[in-house]
């Protein structure tokens, strides 16, 4: 009696093994990271790899993304690893009928872990963007689309100046005449209760704020 | 302005700034980027000088692919202000039209989170339309000075797909003139128009009829505020100019699937009559605020209109002995909104007598929705299935039967997605914490009764208990309102667990509005604390509504 019961335990603890295969991946600096089978079917890269090459116990290398980044993005991954399902994101749902015309996408849905998970990386020396690129390259939709909806969220209700102070982007005169930025803006200037004729139009400031 | 400046300009822009993906034409960015995602991606993450600065300021290193993305979820406000950054994201926001789908310019559009843009050089605009917009541009609501040939003449010739379009016409003092205005966006799926209240607009409609073919949705917006509703006790005293012609429009748009009349004083049964006689495939019909409409056309209307499945009457006039007179049984009436209107018991008997199943609700003011009402809707099973049930300060309606219909109906009560029943102030935090546990699929939940002077509330509230069973039953829910008053509030040291609770278990919540106060001081904090900021609001400036639960709720929104 005890044998049997012990053989069948032991056949389900193989089929399970078998069924959430472990696979490694190893970081271009060279740090190997074990991940389950939840884990590589959110990322349509490292999916395809394996897929592609019967890996076995070889680390499947990814060059392009350091140990740093890749171990809170497998952290990411393990803790979504169980969601219901992959959300539909994005891939320009503007053609669903039953979408809201009214309200663009929105950004404001991160949920409680995620923004604590991408909040780390957005401090002044966070790696935001690594992770993002990161996201890009393995295919990590959900990843991405809260490192989008980040940004977005940081720019959103931000003047131009504000903008380019936090990501540090210098302001490259985009050119005169109409090229200038502001003549094109012109006919959307923003300020609804502001009626000033003179702040439209071609203008000779570099940056014509509309704050 | 010479546009074929600024064209040749833009195209010299591009090729010499960023050759290789920010020229690809307007139409086709998806694909062609995404075959360009690789090579991309690559291309800097290799580069070791990258690596060194990976931090916040490296955001141009980020491929076009993904900037578009963070872009997508900007509005068009903040797209005008990300043209100012820089050269690139300049580039990127003027030549992908498909970030331009929607586009808000009354200063009044309702939508805050939107925010609308205020168009100062109509030149600029009407260029815009044509370089920035075109093809892409499904959605645009129009300011009265933008009301003008020329843009609608733009509008019809660059934008093919534009769908709704929205003229607003209510703060006009007089109307341009028209008569020249030949063309007009003619694939409009859904157009509202928003009447000034002594304008006539026949001269700007009588030019337009003819492309209205197309319209499946039709919204007329009224002068509510100033003279309808006072209108109900003396019609005659008030003005209610017929400022456009229901028939004519109906005549020209056969396909029209919903009819929003929303507050339009001079709306009586006779245009309803005209309705009922054109527009067969009807299947939404809201009237709210329509006070003159009393219901007599409604045999009519029932008999012609046989698709008809949601029928709107908040706040109009309708009387009992009309519509005692409708067939109701062969109908299809699924959604019904009887808000604050005078029929009495009778007319609700007769009604669901005849009606074999309803999957919303709204009876909220009702004095004549008794206890005899609710039995004979629960004997019948006519809310069987039902999705949203609005029973608020219905005063003949005892607490007695909502509470069997909700715990020992299930059939009901495991379906319903919204639920509103307040103002009555002998429910206790009893009553709730046993029906929440009925209401497994529950989205929107609105309960509690504020303090009056003819509702006093003498029984506190444990608000504990109720937060729990929302906590632990209904996984869904998505917007919450408590009414009750700070004062009736009962909580203690441990009220922030159950607050914490409330906020991890049901993730989807995205409003939770409460009484000032305290309370609401603290339940703020404590979402806020977890960064979920702008969950929690109060009931002065917020109101929960079941509407959202409506089949037609999209089409039925109208700004």
């Amino acid at each position: 009696m005890a044998t049997t019961a012990e053989a069948s335990n032991t056949t389900t603890g193989n089929t399970e093994t078998a069924t959430g295969k472990m696979i490694k991946i190893q970081s271009n600096d060279g740090q190997i990271f074990e991940v389950d089978q939840g884990v590589v079917e959110q990322s349509s890269t490292i999916k395809t790899l394996s897929d592609l090459m019967d890996v076995g116990d070889v680390p499947i290398p990814l060059p392009n993304v350091k140990a740093s980044i890749l171990g809170p993005i497998v952290d990411f991954c393990n803790h979504h690893k169980n969601d219901q399902k992959p959300e539909p994101i994005d891939e320009d749902d503007d053609d669903d009928p039953n979408k809201d015309i009214y309200e663009p996408k929105r950004s404001d849905d991160i949920c409680e872990w995620d923004l604590n998970f991408i909040k780390q990386f957005t401090v002044p020396e966070g790696t935001l963007f690594d992770i993002i690129m990161a996201a890009n390259y393995l295919g990590i939709k959900t990843l991405l689309a809260v490192g989008c909806k980040t940004i977005a969220n940081m720019v959103r209700g931000k003047s131009s100046t504000e903008v380019r102070e936090m990501f540090n982007i210098s302001y490259d005169p985009p050119g005169e005449g109409i090229n200038a930025p502001n003549a094109i803006e012109g006919q959307a200037g923003t300020v609804p209760t502001t009626q000033d004729a003179n702040a439209t139009g071609p203008s000779p400031q570099p940056d014509p704020m509309n704050q | 302005m010479n546009t074929r400046q600024t064209l040749s300009i833009f195209t010299q822009g591009n090729n010499s700034h960023r050759p290789s993906r920010v020229s690809i034409t307007t139409t086709s960015i998806n694909d062609e980027h995404d075959l360009h995602i690789n090579e991309v991606n690559n291309l800097p993450l290799i580069d070791p000088h990258r690596r060194r600065s990976s931090r916040l300021n490296s955001l141009r290193f980020l491929p076009d692919n993904i900037l578009l993305a963070v872009f997508s979820y900007l509005t068009p406000l903040d797209l005008i202000r990300c043209t100012r950054v820089c050269h690139r994201w300049h580039l990127l926001v003027s030549h992908h039209s498909h970030l331009w789908r929607r586009l808000f310019l009354r200063p009044d559009s309702s939508n805050g989170y939107t925010g609308a843009v205020h168009v100062r050089r109509l030149d600029l605009f009407i260029h815009a339309i044509a370089t920035r917009f075109n093809s892409s541009l499904i959605y645009i609501d129009l300011p009265i000075e933008l009301i003008t040939i020329e843009v609608l003449r733009e509008l019809a010739i660059r934008c093919p797909n534009l769908e709704y379009l929205t003229l607003d016409f209510s703060s006009a003092m007089q109307l341009h003139d028209f008569s020249d205005l030949n063309e007009f966006p003619c694939n409009l799926k859904r157009l509202c128009i928003c009447l000034s209240e002594v304008i006539f607009l026949e001269g700007f409609m009588r030019r337009i009829y003819s492309f209205l073919s197309s319209l499946r949705t039709l919204h007329i917006i009224g002068t509510l505020e100033k003279s309808s509703l006072i209108s109900t006790s003396s019609p005659e005293e008030t003005d209610n100019y017929e400022t456009i012609n229901i028939s004519k429009i109906k005549a020209n748009a056969p396909n029209l699937h919903t009819i929003n009349l929303y507050g339009v004083g001079f709306i009586d049964d006779n245009h309803v009559e005209a309705i009922a006689s054109g527009c067969i495939h009807l299947e939404c019909l809201a009237l709210n605020f329509c006070t003159q409409v009393t219901g007599t056309s409604f045999k009519n209307l029932m008999n012609r209109c046989r698709k008809l499945k949601c029928l709107l009457l908040q706040n109009t006039g309708i009387q009992s002995e009309p519509i005692m007179a409708v067939n109701w049984s062969t109908t299809q009436i699924s959604e019904l909104d009887l808000s604050s209107t005078d029929l009495n018991e009778q007319a609700f008997l007769y009604f669901f007598s005849m009606i074999s199943k309803l999957n919303y609700l709204a009876v909220p003011y009702c004095d004549g929705f008794t206890d005899e009402v609710l039995n004979l809707l629960m004997t019948r099973g006519v809310l069987n299935g039902c999705r949203a049930l609005d029973f608020s300060n219905t005063v003949n309606l005892n607490i007695e039967t909502v509470y069997r219909l909700l715990t020992s109906f299930t059939n009901v009560s495991y379906q319903l997605e919204a639920l509103s029943y307040t103002g009555h102030i002998g429910i206790t935090e009893q009553f709730w914490s046993d029906c929440i546990r009925y209401l497994h699929r529950i989205k929107i939940l609105v309960i509690g009764t504020s303090h009056s002077w003819f509702k006093q509330i003498t029984r506190r509230i444990h608000i504990d208990q109720i937060l729990e069973a929302c906590a632990v039953n209904c996984p869904q829910l998505r917007r919450l309102e408590i009414q009750w008053d700070p004062e009736t509030l009962r909580l203690n040291e441990n009220s922030s667990k159950f607050i914490d609770h409330l906020r991890i278990r049901c993730i989807y919540l995205s409003s939770f509005v409460l009484s000032d106060g305290p309370y609401y001081e603290g339940v703020k904090a404590n979402f806020e604390r977890a960064e979920r900021c702008g969950v929690v609001r109060t009931t002065t400036m917020y109101q929960t509504s079941i509407v959202s639960a409506l089949s037609f709720y999209n089409e039925l929104k109208f700004n």
